[in-house]
């Protein structure tokens, strides 16, 4: 039985019932033969909800397992996505340049790169977008609060 | 129209016009190259440095750029599986995968020949089929929107891989995300759950970077962190002279393609890629290979997405309707200049219209040279190693999710879909018909509710219009015959299969 993918199915399901919920709240169509708001998304929803269910039926049935999907060392990836993340979280506060070094050094050397190369490629990657983004195109990129 | 054309090439063969072709066609492809930077974007920023330049010049330059960058958009498609414009969405599938097989030049290299190809073919159309074309394109209502709509959409069955009900559940899914936002008729706010960013719904390019580019970020983790994963070795070979002949009827096919879509205001390159993917993969004898690297699954976008620049061209000159948001910001530019674009433009300004025509060839064959001259700097970019290219794909998809509304916000969504991306991959679940529905969504939705307003809720207006009715049977048939194709071809397997078991019992 392929979990991952039943999983996934279920998910779907849940999310699309909510939402179907949340379409009854919208208003309805100023004519009753002219579709309103919600119409396309109940439609699409219903479909989600058939197409999940079709989903988990047939890999019930096979009862084969998920090919190839290994999750052992999820802890590191994690520990990566959430480096990612907090590089986000702080693009507001400390702005884009300054997360982006910090974030291009510590990413280089979780996934086993040298300090040499994390330095460098930050300071390169950076002065490249600094100069295309903001002196040639003017482009803004995120500030900080404080910087 | 020959001597129009001799009168344009006299004006284009100045230094100033030859000038702007080279700085037009090294922008554009800088432009796409980088996430968050495309056609339309990279012509506003052009378009104030065009004020003191002459009328002719300044639409040699944008339309310059404009080439360059359907090009461009693919470059970072191929290397690092981040379409750098929406048009290279469908090349990333066989162009990352033929990349990843160790034949990135080769990918390049197919790309570059496409684009070329098809932005010739394309100017062709726009030079002698402008008048003709552009009220082809006028015939399209709501109900023919909707159809061409639902016409893309049945390209999911041939993307879905193994399993048709997840190619579809994605699709939908796609889809559902278009209805986010703001409903196009009644402006009523729908699944906004009170967040102001989205009520203009959420925008595609964050969610597609997130889904390809971030996700595979976190794949390149995953192997980095294993400390398994081997330097993969880049081939730097570039394409043959046979492999180049195996491309040229797919190439032909999707030129054609490209320049009849892009004359569709609205439909643009972002559509007609996916329908020359599409195509390509049908008529191919060997359908299994596109997804794992086949060079027509390169060769039929990007010769279909680069041909969408002179078919947007058409509405623009013939009518003065702008056919994409890149000939929409082109047209401000020419009224700039006190132009109004239509029919008289032909009349009263044909050394605008000539010396265009004639520079968008000039500007697909420089395209060419260019091209081949940073093709062994891009193959470069590969031989980074894992650990350093990770984090910056990831740095260059938060400029990418960022600048498209200048929102924070953006680069969460990207993260968000980055995650999702990572997650349905691992499962099999296909990302491309989950792109695909966000695509075509809107043109869907906003088309048959259109439809049904003017019907008075009677769905017959889609099938008693002929051009309606004729793309939803090719939608049919679209859908169809590829699950028809796979279902004779397991059959065929399974008699090879039980002849070859009796055989071994006898």
């Amino acid at each position: 039985m392929k979990k991952g993918t039943i999983i996934i199915a279920l998910l779907s399901i849940m999310t699309s019932v909510f939402l179907y919920f949340y379409t009854l709240k919208l208003p309805m169509p100023t004519s009753p033969n002219v579709p309103g708001p919600a119409y396309v998304p109940k439609l699409y929803l219903t479909l989600a909800v058939v197409l999940a269910a079709t989903i988990i039926i047939s890999n019930w049935i096979s009862r084969l397992p998920d090919k190839d999907v290994n999750w052992e060392r999820s802890p590191f990836v994690i520990m990566g996505i959430a480096l990612m993340l907090l590089s986000v979280f702080f693009i507001n506060l400390l702005g884009y340049f300054i997360v982006t070094f910090i974030f291009i050094i510590g990413m280089v050397l979780l996934m086993g790169g040298k300090l040499t190369h994390a330095f460098g490629a930050s300071f390169l990657f950076l002065t490249f977008i600094y100069l295309v983004f903001v002196k040639l195109f003017h482009l803004p990129l995120p500030k900080g609060t404080f910087f | 129209m020959i001597e129009n054309l001799l009168y344009g090439m006299e004006i284009l063969f100045t230094w100033t016009n030859l000038l702007a072709v080279l700085i037009g066609v090294t922008a554009g492809i800088a432009v796409g190259v980088l996430p968050g930077l495309g056609p339309s974007i990279g012509v506003a920023l052009l378009v104030p440095f065009t004020y003191t330049l002459d009328p002719a010049t300044s639409l040699i330059l944008l339309a310059a750029l404009y080439v360059g960058a359907e090009y461009g958009g693919s470059i970072s498609a191929i290397l690092i599986s981040t379409p750098g414009t929406a048009a290279a969405v469908a090349t990333v599938i066989d162009g990352y995968a033929l990349n990843q097989r160790g034949f990135p030049g080769k990918a390049l290299n197919a790309s570059l020949i496409s684009s070329t190809v098809g932005g010739i073919i394309s100017t062709l159309f726009l030079i002698f089929l402008s008048i003709p074309l552009a009220s082809f394109a006028l015939r399209f209502g709501p109900p023919e929107y909707f159809s061409l709509g639902v016409f893309g959409l049945a390209i999911v069955a041939s993307l879905s891989g193994k399993s048709l009900a997840k190619g579809l559940l994605m699709a939908v899914l796609g889809l559902i995300v278009t209805t986010v936002g703001v409903d196009p008729i009644s402006g009523v706010p729908r699944f906004t759950f009170g967040r102001y960013e989205l009520l203009e719904g959420i925008p595609f390019l964050p969610a597609l970077i997130g889904m390809f580019a971030i996700a595979e970020v976190f794949k390149m983790l995953e192997e980095s962190l294993k400390k398994t994963a081997v330097t993969q070795k880049i081939e730097s070979a570039l394409l043959s002279l046979k492999e180049i002949r195996s491309i040229v009827p797919t190439i032909l096919r999707g030129s054609v393609i490209g320049s009849l879509v892009g004359t569709i205001p609205g439909a643009g390159a972002g559509v007609a890629c996916w329908i020359a993917y599409d195509q390509e993969k049908r008529l191919s004898k060997n359908p299994d290979e596109f997804g794992k690297g086949a060079l027509a699954g390169i060769a039929a976008p990007e010769s279909a997405n680069n041909a969408t620049v002179g078919g947007a061209l058409v509405p623009l000159l013939a009518l003065g309707v702008p056919g994409s948001p890149t000939t929409a910001i082109m047209l401000g530019a020419l009224m700039l200049h006190g132009l109004q674009p239509g029919p008289q433009l032909f009349v009263k300004n044909p050394d605008v219209v000539y010396s265009l025509f004639v520079s968008l060839f000039f500007a697909c064959i420089l395209m060419l040279f260019v091209g081949l001259m940073f093709t062994k700097l891009w193959i470069k970019i590969l031989s980074l190693p894992i650990s350093v290219l990770g984090p910056i794909i990831f740095a260059l998809s938060v400029i990418g999710a960022f600048t498209v509304r200048k929102m924070v916000f953006d680069v969460f969504l990207a993260f968000g879909f980055g995650i999702l991306g990572f997650i349905f991959k691992k499962y099999e679940f296909p990302l491309a018909p989950a792109i695909l529905g966000m695509v075509l969504g809107f043109m869907i939705e906003a088309n048959l509710r259109r439809s049904l307003l003017l019907s008075q809720g009677d769905f017959s207006i889609f099938f008693t219009r002929p051009l309606s009715l004729l793309l939803i049977v090719l939608a049919l048939v679209s859908f169809i015959y590829p699950i028809y194709k796979g279902w004779k071809k397991e059959m065929e397997t399974k008699k090879v299969e039980e002849i070859k078991a009796n055989e071994n019992q006898q």
